[in-house]
Formats: structure tokens, C-alpha cells, sequence
């Protein structure tokens, strides 16, 4: 008992959960979709239900309505039949009780009166019979001779009225073949037989008498109800179930077709649902009085349902439709319910992608979404101070730095060059003392460049020429220096003091090992959108690890603890990527032995005032501006 | 993107889906509205022995919903008259035509002329040559026929049947029916011991017939190898003081009033209303499905006698009510 009650709620729970992954699934496909899914789920359920109850009642209906109008038709038709077989026993007791019984047949003929009787019902009628108890014939209407050999005694029709003389009987439709076919004619008929007393010189003896319907009659009436419905149809049998009409007589005679008659004669009066030859079908059955017929009518129950294939069709096509108009109604109702959200959710799609203005957020649809959209679109203004705040800090933090940076140089120069002025000075070497002061004068006025940290190429050049200067006359002309600079680049924007470390490197690490034979070249191009300045030396070089290490932060900290000064190539590269952006910088080629070329690379700004201030002020876009 | 698109595609579907299924039911409709029609060419269409041929096909016809035209002929020389019946009905827009060739001799290049306009389904005829020009043949076993027919004779003769005169009325020898019929008679009287004394051919003349039967010996049995013939031995045997058995085929109330009448000892029926009924069932079966038939049906026959002719079984097929 108690698994019995878990298995419903596990099944329950297995329900939900599927219904769960599938809403989960849906949610994950965004809110337009869910709504139409869920919206087209919900109406096609209520309209398969809808339609599943409806078709119900319409089968009902349909099936109530058949059978009501057929019970109606076979009443119609019964009360015929009745009149039509009531008065054809009129006629069979008018022939009987008017003629016959008044009749002496030794001294009296029959032959006018039953004529006279045919003439009046020979529309219904095919012949009046008379025949003794042996079976000779009395009289015959119309005038017929018998057929030769012919013995009536075993024909059905005698042997039942001599059986059971208290009743008439009706006999199963035959072919006539008591009387010689005049015209090569044969006719179908039906018996109504009867015992009858007839009078020979006062002696009363047994007789039948034949009145032969014409089987014609029924058939039309039979025919008139069957109509040209094709799937109802009626047939007539007796109380044994023999067929009397059936539509498709013949066929079943030949064993083509099959009629369920056996069965069907055991009814009551009423309606049946039986099953023959695998089809479920409706069977009315009444009976006809007096002869005990049976009037059978049947509709298959594929004519309740829906039945031919048009039909069918039809029905498709309106589910089609519908479905059709459903999926449309529902994506109006869904747009229109999801287009404020979807609004919403494309003007702040790309929040977390950068700043968004917060004008740009829609504000519009529903209460709710109009008041989401205005807390996100407050959300965002706070969110974009907050962002400005932090630009600013860092900006700050930037200057800051590079300020700090470019500071490290003056008292690293300035120690080695009036190191070199006092020992000039103590030597008495005054001219070169001179030129030394002068050169030193000139690299400051560079150096100070007003406090602008971005000069012009011919500036920096010219602070590089100064700084060499120096130092050759420190280093007693111990290396040669080379310039190689196009005229077109001394125009363009450079950060201050860049070439001046690298050089000191170069005498420092290159060439003041090799003694006389040092070498620096120092060269400036144009390259594309670039320009390159680089310095090369013929020193000691160095190995690839060590190139790489340079350049890093790590380095730069080791360097730093190791000389206190800070300064270095670490430095300019950072000064010309805080600057410029991070694909400028520094790069450095060097092999053992060989010699080191160090390459500054920055984007080619011609010197303007415009730029020198955008570049100052950290502003530069990337974009370079060619006015001049 | 994938959402954007199963919209547009399932409304694309589904107006794709009501507009093919209105379309076919358009189709549907006008197809109902025009019922196929199906044209029937026999020798005499107003001869009695056709009724239960027609109740067949008239059946077959209201079961698959198609239109039945019996042309009205008379009696039919030649082949080439008989084209231009069929010529007219294919003009008058037939789908189909049931035919009874009134000749087998130069059937086949006829047949082979009207196959590709129309479909044709043969009758009572089963020329082998034939066969590849029709849709399909319903016919009784004729050689089967003519040897019941000599059996019946032995059965019915009053003396051993070497010493019978017998006297055979056959159909035309330009059929190959005939010549089937013919042959399984002959083949059985002489396997058992009989020989034909005399044979006429009748061609549908009556008064020909009369004349050629006055000019030859009155037979002890006299032979009716076709409906007409049978009805012309009818005539001529209770014209005759003589008595005489008279075995035959054939389906009209004429044959059967003479076997009614002792006249006819013996009639051979085909079962015409089935050679009816099949005919236009499998006929419009392939104008409606374009299913091929069986190529050739054959229909079964009856042997009555007087004692049997009202017999219940027998009175369907004997005496069709018309309708």
C-alpha cells in the first residue's frame, strides 16, 4: 500500500522535473521565446481539449441525429409497409370473404369477381390463385394456364398455409413458376397464402388461395429509402432472417458480399451496436406487424465520425489554421508584452562592456519595466562618477609617475658631468672645461624645455648631441659617434630625454671596454605610420636571456637595487608606452661579441602645439594628427 | 539567431502545409465533380441475354462511383463498325471501354490502334493475341463450357450417343470463343463416343438460321454452342414433331423459358452478372488507382436443368430484378 502511494508522487516529481529542464531550457533562450512557447503550449492544449470534447459531442450529436432521422425514415417507411401489406390482405379477405365464401363452386365461377378484383390491384399484384386441397387450380386471375407437371402441393407457400391454416403468410420473394410465362416474362413475387373453405354442392372443402404480390412494389419502397447515402442503408428480411430486400441482393447471392440478416432477425425493436466483418456499426431494427419482418437499418459508425476523406481534410485544414492564427495572435502578444524588457535589455547591453550613457537607456513600456529602466538608467550615472573618479585618480597617479621618472635623470647626469668638469678643472683644462659647461647648458635648456615633457625630435637630437659631447670629451675621444638622421623626422613629437639613457648605456655596457675602437651609430627614420631612432654599438653585446630580462620589471627592481640610480632602459620604455600605448617602446637586438642596437619606436606626430598639448595631457588618441 | 529564424520557418511550414492540403482538396473536388466515365460496346445491348451482364456492371458502377454508358447497337458486321462505335465513345470524352469484339480476326491491330486513348477492357472474348493491347479480359472458360455442353448431351440422350444424329448451331467462327467452345465440345463428344452429324453457323439472322435448320436433317440432339443459337434450337425444336434433346449455353428468358418449357433439357449459364460486375469494378480500379489487373479473369458457369431452374441459389443470378 505504501508503494502504491510513493509511485503516483515519484512519477509526480518526475513530471515537475521534466517540466523544470524543459522551462529551464526555454528561460535560457531568452524571454520572448519562453513567452511564445509557452503561450502556444498553453492555447493548443486548451484548444485539443476544446476540440477532443467538442468532436465527442459532435459524434454524439452526429450519432443521436442519424439514428433519430433513420428511426423517423424506417417509421415512415413501416407504417407503408403496413399499409401496403394490409391491404393487400384486405384484398386476399375480400376475394375470400366476399366472393369465395358466397360461392358455390360445383354451380358458381369465380373468374369475373376475380378479375374484377385483379383489375382494381394489379398495380401491387401479379395474380389472384385458387387451388383445391390436391392442389388443381380453381381459377386464376389473369386467365393463366398451369404449367405442365406442376404440383402446387409443394410449393412453400401451400404446404405453410396448409400447416398453420388459422394465419396468412407471406412468403420470401420467389420467381413465379406455377403458371406457363406468357411472353418469356418472369416475375418476382411474394405469397400471400391462405386456407380458405370452399362449397361444392353444399360440401364445404379446404382450399388455398395465392395472392402474389409483385416483389416491384416493395422494392421501390425499399429503394426510395436507400437513396444515395452511402454510408446508411436498409434491408428487409423475415423473422428467420431470410432476405426479402436487400441493396446488394444479388452480390450476396453469388457469396460477393455478406449481411449480418441472422443475427440481426433476433433483435428486439430498437437500436444495436454490433460488430460484422470487423466493422463497429449502428443497427435499427423494427418490425413490421402482422407479417414479423424485420426492417433493418445500419449506419457504420465511421458515418458518425468523420467519416470521408474531404471531411478528414477539412478538419486538418482548420487545425492547420488555427494553429496558424495562434502562433501569429501569440507573437503579437508576446512583442508586445516583451519588446519594453527587450528594449531595456539592448540599450544597457553593453554595460559591462565599457561606459554606457545612461541617456541611451530606454525609458518607456509597462510601470514595471519604465521603473526598472530609470533605477538602471540612476544606476548607471552613479556607476559612470564613480568610473570618472577613478580616470582622474589614475591619470593623476600617471603624471605622477612620469614625473617622478624623468626626475631620476638630472641628479644621475649631472653627478657624472660635474665630476668630469672638476677634473677638467683641476687638470686646467679649461677650454675643454668651457666647451664641457657650454655643452652642459645647452642640455639643460633641453632638458627644461619650459617643464613640457614632449619635444620635437630636432630637441631631443640636439640634447643627445650635447650629452655625447660630454662624454667624449669625459671619455678622451675613446669611442667614435656616428649621426644618421633624415631631416623629415626632427619635426615630429618625441618624450623628452629618450635617447640620452640609451646612449649613456651604450658607452657604459658597449664600448668603454673596447678601448679605441668603440663605435656608436646613432640613426633616426621615418617608418610608415613610425618613427625609429636607434643606437648600435660594436660592445660587448649579450645573450638572448639577458635581452629579454631588460626589459622586464624584475630587472628593473635588480637594477635599480644594485646602482640606486633607477635609471635606464626600463624607464624610457615605460616613459614612451605610459605616453604613446603599449605597441611602442623599446627593442633590443644584441649578439655577444657582436655588438647591441637598441631601437626606440614611436608614432610619427608632427610637433604642433595642438599635439604637444593633447600628448602632454595624456589625451592622444592613436590618431595621428598631420596638421601642422 | 537560431530563435529569430524557427519563427519565419514554422509559419513558412505551416502556410506551405494549408496551402498544399487546400490545393489537393481543390484537386479532390473537381476530380468528385467530374466522375469518370466508362462506355459498354456489345453485339445487340438491347438483347434480353445482356440483363444480368448489365445488373453487374450497373452495381460495379454505383460501388465505384463512375459513370456506365450502354451504347445502343444493333447487330455488328465487322470490326471496322465497331471502331467507329468505340472512335465515337472516345470522341464523347470516355475514360474507359468495355468491349465485346464482334470478330477476332484483326482485333489486335483495332486494339492496338485505340490502346493509347483510351482504356480498354475486353469481354466474354479472350483472343490471346489481343492481350497486350487491353487493360484486362473477363470471360467465362469457354472451352469448358463446350465440353459441359457435350457431357449434358450424353446425359440427356435417349440413345448411346454413337447412334445419335446431332446437330450443332454454333456463333461465328471469326470468334475465337466460338472456336474455344467449339473445340472443348467436339474434344468431349468424341472422348465419349459421339461425332457431330451437321454444323451451322449462325450469324444473328434468325430467319437464316430457320431456313439452314429446315434444310438439314432433324437431329436426335441438337447443339446450341451461343445464347441466340440456343434461342433459334428453342424455336426450331417445338416447331418439330420429332423429339428432340436440346443442350445449350445462354442467359436470356427466351433460353430459360424454353428450358422452363422441357423444350431445353440442359442450358449452360455463364455467371454474367460477376463478367459484368468485374468488368466495370477493375476497369475503374485502374482509371482511378492506375492499378494493373489481373490481366485475365475468368467467371464461372452453371449447369440448370428444369428441376433446378427455380431453385433458390439459382434464381438471383437467372433472373435478375431489374432495376
Amino acid at each position: 500500500m505504501e508503494n502504491d502511494r510513493e509511485n503516483p508522487r515519484e512519477e509526480n516529481s518526475g513530471l515537475f522535473k521534466w517540466i523544470e529542464k524543459t522551462m529551464e531550457k526555454a528561460g535560457r533562450r531568452g524571454i520572448q521565446f519562453t513567452v511564445l512557447v509557452s503561450f502556444t503550449v498553453v492555447s493548443v492544449f486548451i484548444m485539443a481539449l476544446l476540440g477532443f470534447s467538442l468532436y465527442q459531442r459532435f459524434t454524439l450529436r452526429t450519432r443521436a441525429m442519424m439514428t433519430e432521422s433513420m428511426e423517423q425514415l424506417m417509421s415512415q417507411t413501416e407504417a407503408n409497409f403496413e399499409d401496403y401489406l394490409t391491404s393487400m390482405r384486405r384484398v386476399s379477405d375480400a376475394m375470400y370473404y366476399d366472393t369465395i365464401k358466397d360461392k358455390d363452386m360445383a354451380l358458381d365461377s369465380l373468374d369475373s369477381e376475380m378479375s374484377l378484383l385483379y383489375e382494381a390491384n394489379k398495380d401491387n399484384l401479379i395474380s389472384f390463385a385458387l387451388f383445391k386441397r390436391d392442389g388443381s387450380l380453381v381459377c386464376a386471375a389473369p386467365v393463366s394456364t398451369m404449367k405442365e407437371g406442376m404440383d402446387v402441393r409443394q410449393q412453400p407457400w401451400f404446404k405453410l398455409a396448409m400447416e398453420r391454416p388459422e394465419n396468412l403468410h407471406f412468403s420470401t420473394p420467389h420467381v413465379q413458376n406455377i403458371f406457363n410465362a406468357s411472353s418469356f416474362r418472369y416475375y418476382w413475387v411474394i405469397s400471400l397464402s391462405r386456407i380458405v373453405e370452399l362449397t361444392y354442392s353444399g360440401v364445404p372443402v379446404r382450399g388455398v388461395l395465392l395472392v402474389d404480390m409483385n416483389y416491384n412494389t416493395i422494392e421501390e419502397m425499399m429503394d426510395r429509402i436507400n437513396g444515395s447515402n452511402s454510408y446508411q442503408y436498409f434491408y428487409l428480411c423475415d423473422s428467420n432472417g431470410e432476405l426479402i430486400y436487400h441493396p446488394r441482393m444479388i452480390q450476396i447471392g453469388v457469396d460477393k458480399y455478406r449481411e449480418n440478416n441472422l443475427t440481426a432477425s433476433d433483435y428486439e425493436d430498437g437500436v444495436h451496436e454490433e460488430i460484422f466483418e470487423g466493422e463497429r456499426r449502428v443497427v435499427i431494427v423494427k418490425t413490421i406487424s402482422y407479417t414479423g419482418w424485420r426492417l433493418v437499418g445500419v449506419i457504420p459508425m465511421s458515418g458518425f465520425r468523420l467519416g470521408t476523406v474531404s471531411t478528414q481534410l477539412f478538419t486538418f485544414l482548420v487545425l492547420l489554421a488555427t494553429f496558424l492564427a495562434l502562433l501569429l495572435i501569440n507573437r503579437l502578444v508576446t512583442n508586445r508584452i516583451t519588446s519594453p524588457i527587450l528594449r531595456l535589455n539592448r540599450s544597457i547591453q553593453n554595460m559591462d562592456g565599457g561606459r554606457v550613457d545612461p541617456d541611451k537607456v530606454y525609458i518607456g513600456g509597462p510601470a514595471e519595466v519604465e521603473n526598472l529602466g530609470r533605477s538602471m538608467q540612476g544606476s548607471l550615472r552613479q556607476v559612470n562618477e564613480l568610473m570618472d573618479d577613478v580616470v582622474r585618480e589614475q591619470e593623476e597617479r600617471r603624471r605622477t609617475e612620469l614625473d617622478a621618472l624623468q626626475s631620476q635623470i638630472n641628479p644621475h647626469f649631472l653627478y657624472n658631468t660635474l665630476d668630469s668638469i672638476v677634473w677638467m678643472i683641476e687638470d686646467e683644462r679649461n677650454a675643454d672645461a668651457v666647451f664641457m659647461v657650454t655643452q652642459l647648458a645647452s642640455l639643460f635648456r633641453v632638458s627644461l624645455s619650459k617643464g613640457r615633457t614632449v619635444i620635437s625630435i630636432r630637441d631631443e637630437f640636439v640634447h643627445a648631441l650635447n650629452y655625447m659631447n660630454i662624454q667624449k670629451v669625459r671619455y678622451k675621444d675613446a669611442f667614435e659617434v656616428s649621426w644618421d638622421i633624415q631631416e623629415e623626422i626632427l619635426d615630429y613629437c618625441t618624450v623628452k630625454l629618450i635617447l640620452q639613457p640609451i646612449l649613456e648605456n651604450a658607452i657604459y655596457y658597449g664600448v668603454d671596454a673596447l678601448g679605441d675602437e668603440g663605435e656608436i651609430v646613432v640613426s633616426g627614420r621615418k617608418e610608415g605610420d613610425d618613427i625609429l631612432m636607434s643606437v648600435r654599438d660594436n660592445g660587448l653585446g649579450m645573450p638572448q636571456e639577458k635581452v629579454d630580462q631588460i626589459l622586464s620589471d624584475e630587472e628593473h627592481e635588480e637594477r635599480t637595487h644594485r646602482h640606486g640610480s633607477g635609471v635606464g632602459l626600463i624607464n624610457v620604455h615605460k616613459r614612451i608606452m605610459l605616453r604613446f600605448g603599449p605597441r611602442y617602446g623599446l627593442s633590443i637586438e644584441s649578439e655577444p661579441d657582436e655588438g647591441t642596437e637598441v631601437t626606440i619606436r614611436i608614432p610619427a606626430v608632427p610637433y604642433t602645439e595642438k599635439n604637444r598639448k593633447a600628448l602632454e595631457h595624456g589625451k592622444w588618441t592613436g590618431e595621428v594628427q598631420n596638421e601642422k | 539567431m537560431k530563435n529569430r529564424r524557427l519563427f519565419p520557418a514554422l509559419v513558412l511550414i505551416l502556410v506551405a502545409t494549408i496551402m498544399a492540403v487546400t490545393g489537393f482538396m481543390l484537386w479532390e473536388s473537381g476530380n468528385t465533380a467530374n466522375l469518370r466515365q466508362i462506355h459498354v460496346i456489345i453485339e445487340n445491348s438491347n438483347d434480353n441475354r445482356w440483363v444480368q451482364f448489365i445488373e453487374g456492371m450497373k452495381q460495379a458502377a454505383e460501388d465505384q462511383e463512375v459513370i456506365l454508358t450502354i451504347v445502343p447497337t444493333g447487330h455488328m458486321e465487322t470490326l471496322s463498325e465497331e471502331e467507329a462505335i468505340i472512335e465515337r465513345a472516345i470522341a464523347n470524352g470516355s475514360d474507359g471501354v468495355i468491349i465485346q469484339l464482334c470478330s477476332s480476326i484483326g482485333a489486335a491491330s483495332m486494339l492496338e490502334k485505340l490502346n493509347s486513348r483510351t482504356n480498354i477492357e475486353l469481354v466474354d472474348e479472350n483472343a490471346y493475341e489481343v492481350m497486350s493491347n487491353v487493360v484486362g479480359v473477363v470471360s467465362p472458360d469457354h472451352k469448358a463450357i463446350g465440353e459441359t455442353i457435350a457431357n449434358e448431351a450424353a446425359l440427356f440422350a435417349e440413345k448411346p450417343l454413337e447412334k445419335c444424329t446431332i446437330g450443332v448451331i454454333r456463333g461465328s467462327s471469326a470468334l475465337s470463343s466460338m472456336e474455344q467452345r467449339m473445340d472443348g465440345f467436339t474434344e468431349a463428344l468424341e472422348s465419349l463416343g459421339g461425332k457431330t452429324t451437321w454444323v451451322l453457323e449462325q450469324n444473328g439472322d434468325a430467319k437464316d438460321i430457320k431456313e439452314k435448320l429446315a434444310a438439314n436433317e432433324t437431329p436426335d440432339i441438337l447443339v446450341a454452342l451461343d445464347n441466340a443459337g440456343l434461342e433459334a434450337a428453342g424455336e426450331y425444336a417445338s416447331s418439330q414433331e420429332k423429339n428432340m434433346t436440346v443442350i445449350g449455353t445462354g442467359t436470356s428468358t427466351k433460353s430459360i423459358y424454353y428450358l422452363d418449357c422441357g423444350i431445353v433439357q440442359s442450358l449452360v449459364v455463364p455467371e454474367d452478372y460477376m463478367m459484368g460486375y468485374q468488368s466495370v469494378s477493375d476497369l475503374a480500379d485502374y482509371i482511378h488507382r492506375n492499378r494493373f489487373l489481373p490481366l485475365a479473369r475468368q467467371i464461372a458457369h452453371r449447369t440448370i436443368h428444369k428441376d433446378t431452374l427455380f431453385a433458390e441459389e439459382n434464381q438471383e443470378i437467372l433472373f435478375p430484378v431489374q432495376r
